[in-house]
């Protein structure tokens, strides 16, 4: 089980997916994996997927994905929960999130990496399939951890 | 002198034919891999990458030339119909389903190209002949 407690104090990246979409995911999660690898051993970020996917990501599933995605430790994790918990989170997020007979795997969602402060404020949302603004996040993630601290 | 010419004319004749032939496959090949880009962009990148890199143990690279070789036959009823279970490439071992993208003969042909030859270092063409008779035996 994770909780707020998991992100205390620490400036983390939220998104909103499922393993076997066949779209925007697997780019998405690429893009986020180049910054888990930078950042994973930073005990200040944490990184935090959620699946849409209500029905078919349970958790060993979602355990599996991320092992062959390439994450090594619980400063990645991976969530789901029921359909209103997932799609309510997504809403508070400002991201859009549905069930889509006619989208590419069943559901329908954006691609963005919102990246939060210490204080679960939103303070971005990048195009995680967007290079350009993919690299905006890394530049504003170090600029974000630097915050306060002088 | 006259049959020295004409024997010089006509190898030069012959020699133009058969590098105009060549000129002429190496635009095929390079029309076939521009539209190629188009079906890669659309229909494979987002699971193996503009570079053909793949991600992690989810998705195999495309750069396994020797795994791409070794399949050849195989490769357009994977593209059109998908694939699931247990693969080796790129001496990793991969275990997930690929959707089957029905893709028609012709874009199979040129998104194979393309891999062949933008992906990888290639020159050849996969021909739409040969994707033709490969989609008739798929399993």
């Amino acid at each position: 089980m994770i909780s707020d407690k998991d992100f205390e104090g620490k400036v983390y990246i939220a998104n909103f997916f499922f393993t076997h979409c066949p779209s925007i995911c697997p780019t998405m999660n690429r893009n986020l994996l180049k910054i888990y690898q930078q950042y994973k051993d930073n005990e200040e970020v944490r990184f935090l997927s959620h699946s849409i996917d209500f029905k078919y990501d349970q958790p060993y599933v979602l355990k599996d994905y991320a092992t062959k995605l390439g994450v090594t430790n619980n400063h990645w994790q991976f969530v789901s929960g029921t359909k209103a918990e997932i799609y309510g989170l997504a809403n508070q997020y400002l991201v859009y999130t549905a069930e889509d007979k006619n989208a590419p795997g069943g559901y329908d969602h954006q691609g963005y990496l919102v990246l939060i402060d210490k204080d679960k404020k939103i303070r971005g949302a990048y195009d995680g399939t967007n290079d350009e603004q993919v690299k905006k996040l890394m530049n504003d993630l170090p600029l974000l951890l630097s915050e306060g601290k002088k | 002198m006259r049959i020295f010419l004409t024997t010089v004319g006509t190898i030069g004749v012959i020699l133009s034919i058969l590098i105009g032939c060549q000129h002429e496959v190496d635009i095929k090949t390079a029309q076939y891999a521009v539209n190629g880009q188009k079906v890669y962009r659309t229909h494979c990148q987002n699971c193996h990458g503009d570079k053909g890199e793949g991600l992690g143990n989810l998705y195999p690279p495309l750069t396994d030339t020797t795994f791409l070789q070794k399949n050849s036959d195989q490769l357009a009823c994977i593209i059109k119909y998908g694939i699931s279970g247990e693969l080796e490439v790129a001496g990793k071992k991969f275990n997930n389903t690929m959707p089957a993208s029905n893709l028609s003969s012709i874009d199979i042909a040129y998104v194979l190209t393309y891999i062949n030859t933008k992906i990888n270092k290639g020159k050849q063409i996969y021909s739409l002949e040969k994707v033709e008779k490969n989609l008739k035996k798929c399993n």
